[in-house]
């Protein structure tokens, strides 16, 4: 660890220290404060600043573990310089935050997108200059700013106390890109870093689930334990994020996608061994969709499927293995499915002795009553063939070629630069991706991709409209996904082709939708799934929703 | 002097510039601003989990504590026995990539959020299984467990 990394570890330790001694102390109202350089600079020696602050609104909400909120922000500043001349700021920050909770509710992260606002004019003097009476005027030089970054809260009675760090700032129509240091606040121990988060506070409200956050603190209830683990892990969350370096990337994944994620993460059968506090899983820590871009950029994955060493010899064993499985007798259609699997499972758990568990699948099977319905009938079909595999002889061998293809991908670089590199970042919405990777109207248009909305045609909006489409009259031009509020909906005349530099191809709802499909097909040894993701246009690693093709 | 202190302090702000993510030459692509190790050398964990996407798994968990590796997968869907146990060799081959330090390896099988079976041995018998591919070796030293939602009453 470099000197100036722990002089900013130590400063953000003591500033969270800071704000947790002094919050019972703090009012509850919510606000925003954002700290210019330049006030850090012009301290009365080398100039003056003022300040308004015209609007300083905050709110957090969080569902079922996830955040989102927003801020608006508005100041006027002036600055004098020493040769007496006065310019005047108005500034407008909208910024739309979402992330998770973090380290069992003891606190909260993600990303944030939005824009700022600069309007720079001459001023007289500087109570003028940062006189509210200078947003009615509509002269003066406005630039305004694409921006990006990552946040961080700790979360105290219900009250988030956090930062915003600006990581990527992009100013609109233009190529120039201003230093994201410079949204900051200032750090004098490591100038050249990107600074300090600036803060907020703010109470959160929604529909938090205490019971939940109880479940993630740890089954076993040792609560100091967790909480003392969360402490320590929101630290690293904000201190990474302040060198650039964001070490814990919740990366945005579809509603349904996120929901089944976090079913398997916090699922505690009995006699499971209970998984590590550390950890980590798909779609929840990591997005699957950035596992897969990873693959690709390693070069471990092409479009017909993994490439990987092993992978032929996988494929191989997995199809001698269930081509040997004999085939059991079906059901006879008077027979009481249930029951039958009842039957069944019961006659194979003489086959298993040595197991454990099998009190307890006997004791399911007792629960189980004439007419069971399906989702039970499927249950009791796949605990068979669960218990059918435990009592027979091996049914093939992927031991080794599983064990040299992980080892390959453990081994396999990664470009660090260039269309597929950049393609890692988008797949994992860092805010680190360059523009031309994530946006979809920067990408090359192919007039010769496009596709007319409807299910006739073998492109992917094709195929995802002949099994997801709606429309009237018997046209399935029309796609809908669900959101939080309930579902949206396009129906354009055309699906507009797009080719990323990386080969991604991307088919835009209309000429200026604002979602767009691209495959985001999984193909592997054991299974495939072939499907289409909806994305945002503005930001092609945020998944809206997965619609299977086949 | 005077050169050399312009100099200077032009590298400084371009380095500043670069930093803070303005477009710069291929070859100087390395000042920019960090991806947060995104592109680097993936950890263990995602190591794992990104070779069980190259399997077909769409959901995984996967950690290690106190020489103990556990893989949790959501098979996606269960045709035959062979999907079991080709499931379960698939995550002891992962965890003896990921962790090859572990005393202990883990992997518990689950359609969709119903829990089926936890399958575990000691790693150094589950190492060997692996350098001969023997899956029957392996079925033969490991610990079967059924899961079920409701049994144990712990």
């Amino acid at each position: 660890m470099n000197r100036s990394y722990s002089i900013r570890l130590l400063l953000v330790a003591v500033l969270l220290v800071t704000m947790t001694a002094v919050a019972p102390a703090l009012a509850i109202d919510a606000s925003y404060t954002h700290v210019w350089h330049v006030e850090s600079l012009m301290t009365g020696e080398v100039g003056e600043t003022r300040k308004t602050v015209a609007l300083s609104d905050i709110e957090l909400v969080v569902i079922d573990g996830s955040y989102l909120g927003s801020i608006a922000y508005q100041d006027i500043l002036a600055v004098q310089d020493l040769d007496g001349v006065t310019t005047s700021q108005i500034s407008e920050v909208l910024l739309d935050l979402s992330g998770t909770a973090l380290d069992g509710g003891e606190s909260a992260g993600g990303t944030f997108t939005g824009t700022v606002k600069l309007i720079l004019r001459p001023a007289t003097d500087l109570d003028t200059g940062a006189s509210p009476e200078v947003l009615a005027l509509s002269s003066g030089t406005a630039e305004i700013y694409d921006v990006r970054g990552h946040w961080g809260a700790r979360l105290i009675n219900g009250v988030a106390q956090g930062e915003v760090l600006f990581e990527l700032v992009e100013l609109r129509d233009s190529d120039n890109t201003r230093d994201a240091a410079w949204f900051n606040r200032s750090s004098l121990a490591d100038p050249d870093g990107l600074g300090l988060g600036q803060t907020f506070v703010v109470e959160v409200g929604g529909l938090s689930d205490p019971d939940a956050l109880a479940d993630e603190n740890g089954a076993d209830g040792d609560d100091a334990e967790a909480a003392g683990g969360g402490t320590a892990s929101v630290w690293k969350y904000i201190s990474c994020g302040l060198t650039g370096d964001i070490g814990e990337n919740a990366v945005p994944a579809s509603g349904a996608s996120a929901l089944a994620a976090r079913s398997l993460r916090d699922a505690r059968p009995a006699r499971a061994t209970v998984l590590p506090d550390s950890a980590v899983s798909i779609d929840i820590d990591m997005g699957g969709a950035y596992l897969d871009a990873k693959n690709r950029a390693a070069g471990l994955v092409s479009s017909s499927g993994p490439r990987v060493d092993g992978a032929s010899r996988a494929t191989a064993s997995f199809t001698l293995a269930r081509d040997a499985v004999p085939g059991r007798a079906a059901i006879p259609d008077d027979a009481d499915a249930g029951l039958e699997y009842v039957s069944r499972i019961r006659d194979l758990l003489v086959s298993v002795p040595g197991a454990q568990g099998t009190a307890d699948v006997a004791g399911e099977m007792s629960l189980i009553r004439p007419g069971a319905d399906s989702s039970s009938v499927m249950r009791l079909r796949t605990l068979a063939i669960v218990v059918e595999s435990v009592g027979a002889d091996s049914y093939g061998d992927v031991l080794r070629p599983t064990y040299d293809a992980a080892r390959e991908v453990a081994s396999r670089v990664v470009p660090s630069s260039g269309a597929v590199a950049n393609s890692v970042l988008a797949a994992a919405d860092s805010p680190m991706t360059p523009r031309s990777t994530l946006s979809v109207g920067t990408f090359d248009r192919l007039e010769d991709l496009d596709v007319v909305s409807g299910p006739d045609g073998e492109r992917l909006p094709n195929r995802v409209l002949a099994r997801h489409g709606s429309g009237s009259g018997g046209i399935r031009s029309g796609l809908a996904w669900q959101v939080e509020s309930g579902s949206e909906r396009v129906a354009p005349t055309k699906w507009m082709g797009y080719r990323r530099a990386d080969g991604a191809v991307f088919w835009r709802a209309g000429e200026s939708g604002n979602v767009a499909l691209t495959d985001a097909s999984l193909l592997g040894w054991g299974w495939s799934v072939h499907r289409g993701a909806l994305v945002d246009t503005d930001r092609c690693g945020r998944v809206l929703a997965l619609f299977v093709t086949e | 002097m005077i050169a050399v202190g312009v100099l200077l302090a032009l590298v400084v702000v371009f380095a500043l510039y670069a930093r803070g993510g303005g477009p710069v030459p291929g070859w100087l692509t390395w000042m920019g601003p960090g991806d947060g190790g995104l592109l680097s050398a993936s950890t263990p964990e995602e190591a794992a989990l990104r070779t069980v996407r190259l399997v077909g798994f769409e959901h995984a968990v996967v950690g290690e504590e106190r020489g103990v590796a556990v893989l949790r997968l959501s098979v996606p869907s269960v045709s035959s026995p062979a999907d079991i146990e080709l499931s379960w060799q698939t995550g002891m081959g992962v965890l003896s990539s990921a962790y090859p330090e572990a005393t202990r390896y883990v992997v518990q099988l689950f359609a969709s959020q119903d829990p089926l079976l936890e399958v575990a041995a000691d790693a150094g018998r589950i190492r060997e299984a692996v350098r001969t591919d023997d899956g029957q070796a392996l079925r033969d030293s490991a610990v079967f467990t059924f899961l079920t939602s409701t049994g144990g009453g712990m």
